[in-house]
């Protein structure tokens, strides 16, 4: 990410250590990625090692130091939506992106991820694009969601 | 002082002292790996467990971490702690394999194999974090951190390249207690590395007076701002530490035979 | 308008009475993250559209979630001199009918499920609405004791006016100008509320130590990380009635002396993140949050932080790692947070359940709610009843209400004519109660009793098609995910076990690797520096123990009973 908007972000929290992960936030939105040099600039700027801040991007499984795909699709697991059939729901995903899980599209378009848990118990299983989330999800649901979210991007 | 008794034998012991530094001071055995004397307790490796009563509830306490209290009743090689203990090393096992220190501190306390042991070595590292505590902690230089968290938890440097920070004092591979991170001079050049990965790499600066390789300029350079002027001093007339001694030695008592 | 006094709280009650009970019609979307994921937003849309096309006046609003998410999207009809009338499962399609009854003053009939209240000064008698419901007497409202989800799905979250005519800040302004910090804590102590994110810690205890320990700053913080998988309790507090909790969080502080709140909200609540940034600005501006609160002269001020997905920082000393820009390592204790915490200061964590509690128990009394619950265990408990029931939600119910009334009267039991076969109380660290063990009382002292416990309340129901052995498996799998890999019982033992039960499912493994997982799991339980690792072998080694034939179908078969 380009300097001057990391320091624009590290400003508007006012250059505290604290709001390291307030600012990680940031950055992982508009670039889609911490890689080394964004993270390497935000350390600096904040006046602590680069080895704190590679420990946050890698504990934290909001971040990703490698480049997502522009949309995110992460599919919940907890207990109440494998219980419903979040497994097939998986399946479909990871066939038809042709990826596994943690994996990103070789266009990178899409990234497929799993998460616990969305809050969304009893209209399980969920799924999320991005910030739009898709419930009560079976084989057939999820396909047609597929079908219509990769059509759109092309 | 408090009194207490240890293995059976009732002993006085300052109170502000953990179980784990009376025992030791008592000459009783009790393993750690996560432990050193300069670094604040981390108590994560649990090998130092060890069985309480008497003032405390009955049960199995982190010797590395509990504090001596009075009518304390220890006892670091009970049936329950010694099983326990050997259950502990055979999954620190698994995970370093190849280490020669554990291996040779597990046959000391009863355990010669793991059940977990999967055949390929792992990285020998028992995530003891000593190396990251005392770069942090003692060194101030903060090469190194844990990134990614459970089982992939790792000791890395800061992205997993070669690290900006390092200063190459050695000191990690000093207090490593598997040998998962070392240190090699050779060649006029220091290597600081792990199984996987080279944390560090320094041409090294050669002693004025005997022309050995000795230190890298980075941590002169380290020691130089971080200490007095008189250290400063000394560190600009740039000797390896025999020589240094050997002048120090001759300016005070005159000469010095070699 | 900053509300400064009794007759500014009252002038705005007014507002909010005028507001509810409307003299024209009205109509309430439910707008929550549920209800957006069910489209909600489109049929939102689309009745704005309606009423621009037809002119009609209705006044439109948002509301929260009533926790029945497979209801949504839910909808309120208020018709002047009838009840409000609840609607579920709402579709765009029927909106044009809806509006087009409403105009001509009919009950619109799609979708209606029920009365919502007897609300005698305005009703009028209705041979139409003698065959509804009301609220109170349909599953599966039924036989709730919805205090704390009391305005949830009903007022504007957003709304001062409405959450004061339902006497919302009337615990907050007697506190601030009747009552000294002394006096509230004894309330909440009296009161035997209990920490409702899963510790079961005395509030009032912890809030009395804290107030007594000495440091410049001190701090209250809201655990908002709601990271057992099954639980949305908390997301439905905060977006059904934020300003509940921040009266909540005030009092909190008020009562320690801290002057600084934090919600550590978790971070894959996206949608609560912005609502609750907005709901901060709204109090601020009412005098509720920041400087002179309610012209008391006391100031509090209170900010989100959004976690980073890391299931271990809803532990409370790992979140505080996690607040100071650290990774979300738990502290070795002592020293406890309540001496030394944020930023070595005095420290409280709570759950937003257990603040949420706090202006009732001020309003009412302490004496008033020790009425509720057992001996022990006062109060209510949202229980999120998930899995093979009929009608999986958020159930709040007086603690010591019994597991088989919930789940086979309040939850309608299983679907399809299948039977029970086990209850996971307390997921994930619960364990699997089976089917002819269910008639035990939901309170901790109970279930511990019978080696289980309550935890946040997750109560997960397996019919007789499910695996015991994939599901303890689930499990394992998001423990070694979470675990933060400090400790050595926990990031090796729990991933050994994890391994095991792999092979296990696999039809790989025997009666020895069943012995190997158990000493695993003692170990775990037994050395783990956090509750992550200490509670993760519990529903384990009880699954082995209690359903042993779906073991044995693994074990000899390689065959799971999912597929048999």
């Amino acid at each position: 990410m380009e300097k001057e908007k990391i320091e624009k972000i590290v400003n508007k929290h006012r250059n505290e250590k604290s709001a390291i992960l307030a600012i990680l936030h940031e950055v992982q939105a508009e670039d889609n990625q911490l890689n080394a040099e964004s993270l390497k600039y935000i350390a600096l700027l904040l006046g602590v090692p680069y080895a704190n801040v590679f420990g946050l991007a890698t504990f934290y499984s909001a971040f990703s130091t490698e480049k997502r795909g522009k949309t995110l699709v992460r599919a919940c697991d907890g207990i109440s939506c494998h219980i419903n059939g979040a497994e097939e729901v998986i399946e479909v995903l990871k066939s038809k992106l042709n990826i596994e899980l943690g994996q990103t599209t070789w266009d990178e378009a899409f990234g497929l991820e799993k998460v616990r848990c969305l809050g969304l118990c009893s209209i399980s299983p969920n799924v999320s694009f991005n910030d739009r989330t898709y419930s009560n999800l079976n084989k057939e649901k999820i396909l047609g969601i597929l079908q219509k979210v990769m059509g759109d991007s092309k | 002082m408090i009194q207490m008794t240890l293995n059976n034998k009732e002993i006085e012991a300052p109170e502000n002292l953990t179980i784990l530094e009376v025992a030791r001071k008592h000459g009783i055995d009790i393993p750690t790996l996560c432990y050193h004397e300069a670094l604040e307790p981390y108590g994560v490796c649990r090998l130092c467990i060890v069985e309480v009563g008497g003032s405390l509830r009955k049960g199995i306490r982190i010797s590395c971490i509990q504090n001596v209290m009075n009518g304390l009743i220890v006892d670091t090689e009970s049936e329950r702690v010694k099983r326990n203990r050997q259950f502990l090393f055979e999954l620190l096992l698994a995970r370093s394999p190849d280490s020669k220190q554990l291996i040779d501190l597990a046959a000391k306390h009863g355990v010669f194999e793991s059940r977990f042991y999967e055949g390929d070595s792992d990285d020998n590292c028992v995530r003891c974090g000593l190396c990251v505590r005392v770069c942090r902690d003692k060194i101030g230089a903060f090469a190194l951190c844990f990134a990614h968290r459970g089982y992939d938890r790792t000791v890395t440097t800061d992205f997993e390249s070669l690290s900006e920070y390092c200063i190459g004092c050695g000191t990690c591979a000093q207090i490593c207690p598997t040998g998962a991170i070392r240190m090699k001079d050779e060649g006029g050049e220091r290597i600081i590395y792990t199984k996987n990965s080279v944390v560090a790499r320094f041409e090294l600066e050669t002693c004025d007076i005997c022309g050995i390789p000795y230190a890298s300029k980075k941590y002169l350079d380290f020691v130089k701002r971080n200490s007095d002027n008189a250290m400063a001093v000394s560190v600009a007339r740039n000797l390896c530490p025999t020589c240094a001694r050997r002048t120090g030695a001759i300016n005070l008592v005159g000469q010095m035979t070699l | 308008m900053k509300i400064k006094n009794m007759k500014d709280l009252d002038k705005v009650k007014e507002i909010g009475m005028k507001s509810l009970f409307p003299k024209g019609p009205q109509i309430r979307i439910s707008m929550s993250t549920c209800g957006l994921a069910l489209g909600a937003d489109d049929l939102f849309q689309k009745i704005t559209e309606e009423k621009e096309k037809t002119g009609i006046r209705i006044s439109l609003h948002q509301t929260g979630c009533s926790g029945f998410c497979d209801l949504e999207p839910m909808a309120i009809v208020r018709l002047p001199g009838k009840p409000a009338l609840l609607y579920t499962r709402v579709t765009v399609e029927s909106v044009e009918q809806i509006i087009q009854d409403i105009q001509k003053k009919k009950i619109p009939q799609k979708g209606l499920f029920c009365t919502i209240g007897s609300d005698s000064v305005t009703a009028m008698p209705d041979p139409v609405l003698n065959e509804i419901p009301d609220y109170q007497d349909v599953t599966p409202f039924k036989g709730q004791h919805r205090m704390l989800l009391e305005n949830c799905g009903i007022i504007d979250p957003l709304s001062v006016a409405e959450y004061v005519a339902m006497a919302g800040y009337s615990a907050l302004f007697k506190a601030l100008h009747q009552m000294r910090p002394e006096e509230v804590i004894k309330e909440v102590v009296e009161s035997g509320l209990r920490g409702r994110g899963g510790a079961w810690f005395p509030t009032g205890f912890k809030w009395d130590m804290a107030s007594k320990s000495s440091g410049d700053e001190k701090f209250v913080i809201c655990n908002a990380d709601e990271g057992d998988p099954g639980a949305y309790k908390d997301r439905t507090i905060m977006e059904g009635n934020p300003l509940k909790l921040f009266e909540g969080i005030v009092l909190a502080g008020y009562a320690i002396g801290s002057h600084h709140g934090i919600i550590y909200l978790r971070e894959e609540y996206h949608h609560t993140f912005g609502f609750l940034n907005t709901a901060i600005e709204i109090a601020k501006r009412f005098g509720l949050l920041g400087k002179n609160i309610l012209s008391s002269g006391f100031n509090f001020s209170l900010n989100i932080v959004r976690g980073g997905g890391s299931y271990v920082c809803g532990e409370e000393t790992a979140l505080m790692d996690s607040l100071e820009g650290e990774v979300g390592d738990p502290r070795l204790r002592p020293p406890f947070p309540i001496e030394k915490g944020l930023w070595a200061r005095p420290t409280i964590v709570n759950n937003v359940e257990t603040l949420s509690n706090v202006p009732l128990i001020i309003q009412n009394g302490g004496k008033w709610y020790k009425n509720i619950g057992t001996e022990k265990a006062k109060g209510t408990k949202i229980l999120s009843v998930i899995g093979n029931v009929k009608h999986p939600g958020l159930y709040e119910v007086p603690l010591g209400t019994n597991l088989k009334q919930v789940i086979f009267e309040m939850a309608g039991g299983p679907v399809n004519g299948k039977s029970i076969k086990a209850v996971q109380v307390g997921s994930p660290f619960g364990t699997f109660i089976p089917a002819d063990k269910l008639d035990v009382s939901l309170d901790p002292e109970a279930l511990r009793e019978i080696g289980s416990m309550i935890g946040s309340g997750v109560i997960v129901a397996l019919d007789q098609d499910a695996c015991i052995v994939d599901i303890l498996h689930h499990l394992l799998t998001f423990f070694v995910e979470e675990s933060c890999g400090k400790c050595v019982p926990c990031r090796e033992g729990v991933s050994r076990m994890e391994e095991l039960m792999i092979e296990i499912y696999n039809g790989r493994a025997g009666m020895k690797e069943l012995d190997i997982l158990n000493e695993l799991g003692e170990t775990a339980r037994d050395f783990s520096l956090c509750a992550l690792g200490g509670g993760a072998p519990a529903p384990i080694l009880n699954g082995i123990k209690d359903f042993k034939k779906d073991f044995e179908a693994h074990i000899k078969t390689g065959k799971c009973l999912r597929f048999s």
